[in-house]
């Protein structure tokens, strides 16, 4: 039977000092947070490991460390930040991994592959298909640096300000690393074919 | 039209977020099961006790069959480093063999030496070396010294000698570092040069510190004069001194300024002294007497209290020179304070000037209590990628005129 508490909020329901709640209480918390914010924990991760397998395990980690530090989470700080910065840290420890450096998994072509326009969609949105297609790609494949203030950006539609909160560095690095990743994007989507051609 | 962040939502969850294999029932069974083999405690955990005795007496059993086996070897703990030394003389290429040398020796310290450990894991280090730069790479640290690590190796050869200044301060110079990294991917052919006209170019006004309230985390400057003093006060142990002096500067700080209705703050006021700074800036004629005598009897009780710290700062060994530097410049200010003749003319200046120490003094006293540090720099007025290439102008404005 799993219960769900969704008639409070969860800064609220995170306002209880950790110290009363019981085992029982984190668990619940817990869930609710994996229904809230596991997916797109999987989503963030894998713009950092192009690998869902290990965006699985990364997005478990972060759980165990989120359950295991519910008790420091102030409730002032933002849920949704404070889960992306550990997932951020998380990824990064994971490609620090020498194995995961010799083996760099890219499933990437392979979703392409499987998101090819078919020939029978008009040609209007195939075009836009195809673009998207070839948008998405060199998104991930920036640099790091670059890849994850353009994500937390342009799609978490986080401020610059959050973002520099999250990934602890300067507001003035995050938006120079923007214009940078922007720059970088244009560039790298210009250089290249359009996918199918 | 479309924005760009639409335009980026759709891209990637029609082709990349389409095809995760995200289960949340699934996820939630794992991770729960995880947590609780994790903190179930194991049978091991009830044997340890009986378990670490053995081994313990198995290592001491070892270590003696060893020593009559081989006293030799046992005795002279270089031997193992000619062992490895003999292994290398096998590798032909000068620069591997030195590579691996070097790894393998900071392997060893970071397994023997126990500080060193805590220093990678924690990247509570000021500067790092090169060899240790390229060994952190290696290890699970945070990301700061991994960064560097990675950058550094953006740099000309040339420059890779720890003995160098620029080296130095592309170690601990955040905002340096970024603009050699800008520069190095902007500037064609970027070299040495480029490099020297970096390390010389125009530097920008830094702030001393700030104190992070919502993060309980301070954030130094790479080059602020906090360092040495914190950098002592860290690693040198935890003094009954120390304690003296951290209760003395709470009280100074408790009391060091002033709000609009005269009455002292209380400790944690970094947001309250911006307060008093604008209220200091936007303070009419008649309050300004009244603030006088405040700023003066205020002045008087730090005097009081900085008197009682200075000699104990002075019977301390290591870290007594960046506390005494503080304590001599806080001094210099309070006296100024009390003795200023124009009332009037110089308050606000002055007052800014308090405010700013109240700044320094506030942060001395929560770097003695606090857990996380973070070496930053936040004072870039415009981007590092412009002041790159403002300097790129100057280089070329400079070469037309030749």
């Amino acid at each position: 039977m799993v219960f769900k508490v969704v008639s409070i909020s969860l800064k609220e329901w995170f306002s209880t000092r950790e110290d009363k709640s019981s085992e029982y209480e984190r668990e619940l918390k817990l869930e609710v947070l994996i229904d809230e914010f596991g997916s797109q924990v999987t989503n963030f991760a894998y713009t950092y490991v192009k690998d869902w397998g290990l965006a699985e395990d990364i997005t478990q980690e972060v759980f165990i460390k989120v359950y295991k530090n519910i008790g420091t989470f102030r409730s002032e700080a933002n849920i949704r930040t404070w889960i992306y910065q550990i997932t951020a840290n998380q990824s990064k420890d994971t490609l620090r991994k020498k194995y995961f450096r010799t083996t760099i998994l890219s499933d990437f072509v392979e979703v392409l592959i499987k998101n090819n326009p078919n020939e029978n969609i008009p040609e209007e949105t195939f075009l836009q298909q195809v673009e998207d297609g070839l948008l998405a790609k060199c998104i991930l494949d920036l640099p790091i640096k670059f890849r994850e203030v353009i994500i937390l950006h342009y799609y978490e539609e986080l401020s610059t300000t959050e973002i520099s909160v999250l990934l602890n560095m300067q507001l003035a690095t995050v938006k120079s690393r923007l214009q940078r990743g922007r720059a970088k994007l244009k560039i790298s989507i210009e250089r290249r074919p359009p996918i199918g051609k | 039209m479309e924005n760009d962040r639409s335009k980026v939502q759709r891209s990637l969850n029609r082709h990349v977020f389409t095809q995760s294999t995200f289960n949340s029932e699934r996820s939630k069974e794992m991770i729960l099961r995880k947590i609780s083999v994790k903190s179930k405690p194991s049978y091991f955990t009830k044997l340890k006790p009986a378990l670490s005795m053995t081994v313990f007496f198995a290592i001491i059993s070892l270590g003696t069959l060893l020593y009559f086996i081989d006293q030799q070897k046992v005795a002279n703990p270089e031997t193992a480093s000619e062992e490895m030394h003999e292994q290398l003389q096998d590798i032909s290429n000068p620069s591997l063999r030195e590579e691996i040398r070097s790894s393998e020796e900071l392997l060893k310290r970071f397994i023997e030496d126990e500080e060193f450990q805590r220093q990678v894991k924690t990247a509570k280090r000021w500067i790092w070396n090169v060899d240790e730069l390229f060994f952190f790479s290696n290890v699970s640290i945070p990301e700061r010294s991994y960064d560097i690590a990675q950058q550094i190796q953006a740099l000309p050869l040339s420059y890779l000698s720890e003995e160098d200044p620029i080296f130095h301060r592309f170690t601990t110079d955040f905002d340096f570092r970024e603009r050699v990294l800008i520069a190095n991917e902007i500037v064609p052919n970027f070299g040495d040069f480029h490099l020297k006209q970096l390390y010389e170019g125009e530097t920008t006004s830094y702030i001393v510190a700030d104190y992070k309230k919502t993060e309980k985390e301070f954030r130094i400057h790479a080059h602020s004069r906090f360092r040495d003093f914190y950098e002592a006060f860290i690693y040198g142990g935890w003094t009954e001194t120390k304690k003296e002096i951290a209760n003395k500067f709470t009280e100074l700080t408790s009391v060091f300024y002033l709000r609009k209705d005269g009455v002292p703050s209380t400790v944690d006021p970094l947001y309250d002294v911006e307060e008093a700074k604008v209220w200091a800036l936007a303070a009419t004629e008649e309050e300004l007497g009244f603030m006088i005598e405040l700023l003066r009897e205020d002045a008087k009780q730090k005097l009081n209290i900085l008197d009682e710290i200075y000699p104990l700062a002075a019977q301390t060994e290591k870290y007594n020179r960046g506390l005494m530097f503080l304590l001599d410049q806080a001094i210099k200010n309070y006296a100024e304070i009390l003795t200023d003749k124009s009332d009037t003319i110089n308050l606000q200046w002055r007052y800014r000037e308090y405010v700013s120490l109240a700044k320094e003094l506030l942060v001395i006293n929560e770097v003695m209590n606090a857990n996380i540090l973070a070496i930053v720099d936040e004072s870039e007025i415009t981007s590092n990628l412009d002041v790159v290439e403002m300097l790129l102008q100057k280089k070329s404005a400079s070469s037309a005129t030749r």
